[in-house]
């Protein structure tokens, strides 16, 4: 990526699909299932992350993507967002420990994990907060910080 | 810091994966295992506990840790029922706290135990019993 239309366009893309799973959380949440709906929670926090770094020339192909976040972001943010970029890493922590639990079923030790039974409605609801939380917070940091502009991509 | 994160009640810390083996990546997790004395009983409270002990970690020292954490109840548990998850950890392991032997003990008996599982990853397949 080396263009700073390329890098917007990607971003944008980032976020726009973030959106997308957000959307799909929700939808999977009232239809009770609460494990996909948590998986694509933890999806948008994962897709928000991705394209603030796209936005700093930074290509992540891996699930955990705080460490980047913290490392590459908020270590140079503004001082008025360094809190608020804490709690925003502090949640996609907490949503990468679901980046596979909800996906597939396996062996623990006297049992085996299903999980449809291991998540119920507060668990997608708390997974949606968080995901809303980010989105918001690193588009709105973004559009600040890193020149960022909402709109369609023009590949 | 673990031991700080993680409150005075932490048994011992032991550092498994990629990072074991010289095969990570820039910015790559460190796995470990952690055992505990008491952990939440409630797994939305213990999640919310170790995101934040993880997220602290990562400000301070800049090294994103994916821990695995378990009572010394459920480790045991766990070994004694052939757990998948320890015999991985004796492909590759370094124990960084362990003061009362808890942990050595435990992986002593995953090796006698030797669950005979066939694991199949990006195209290779290996039996955990001859791992160990």
């Amino acid at each position: 990526m080396e263009s700073g239309k390329n890098r917007l366009n990607l971003a944008r893309l980032y976020f726009r699909k973030a959106q997308a799973d957000l959307e799909s959380a929700k939808h999977l949440s009232s239809v009770a299932q609460y494990a996909n709906s948590v998986f694509l929670a933890q999806q948008c926090g994962e897709k928000a992350a991705k394209a603030t770094l796209a936005l700093k020339n930074i290509e992540v192909r891996e699930h955990v993507v705080s460490g980047y976040l913290a490392s590459e972001v908020v270590a140079f943010a503004p001082e008025a967002w360094e809190e608020r970029l804490r709690e925003v890493v502090r949640m996609l922590v907490a949503l990468e420990e679901h980046s596979i639990r909800p996906r597939y079923p396996f062996v623990t030790a006297s049992r085996i994990w299903d999980p449809e039974k291991g998540y119920d409605r507060q668990a997608a609801e708390d997974a949606i907060q968080k995901a809303q939380t980010i989105l918001k917070e690193l588009e709105g940091f973004c559009e600040s910080n890193l020149g960022y502009l909402p709109g369609d991509a023009s590949i | 810091m673990v031991l700080r994160e993680f409150g005075a009640s932490v048994v011992s810390v032991t550092m498994f994966g990629s990072q074991v083996k010289g095969e990570a990546r820039p910015h790559s997790d460190y796995d470990v295992v952690i055992i505990m004395e008491a952990l939440d009983p409630n797994p939305n409270m213990r999640g919310e506990i170790v995101a934040s002990a993880i997220t602290n970690i990562l400000f301070e020292s800049g090294l994103r840790i994916s821990p695995l954490v378990f009572t010394r109840e459920e480790a045991t548990n766990e070994v004694e029922n052939g757990s998948p998850l320890f015999a991985t950890v004796l492909s590759d392991y370094a124990i960084l706290y362990d003061p009362t032997g808890f942990m050595a003990e435990l992986l002593d008996l995953t090796k006698r135990l030797r669950p005979k599982i066939t694991y199949v990853e990006r195209g290779r397949a290996w039996n955990l019993a001859r791992t160990v």
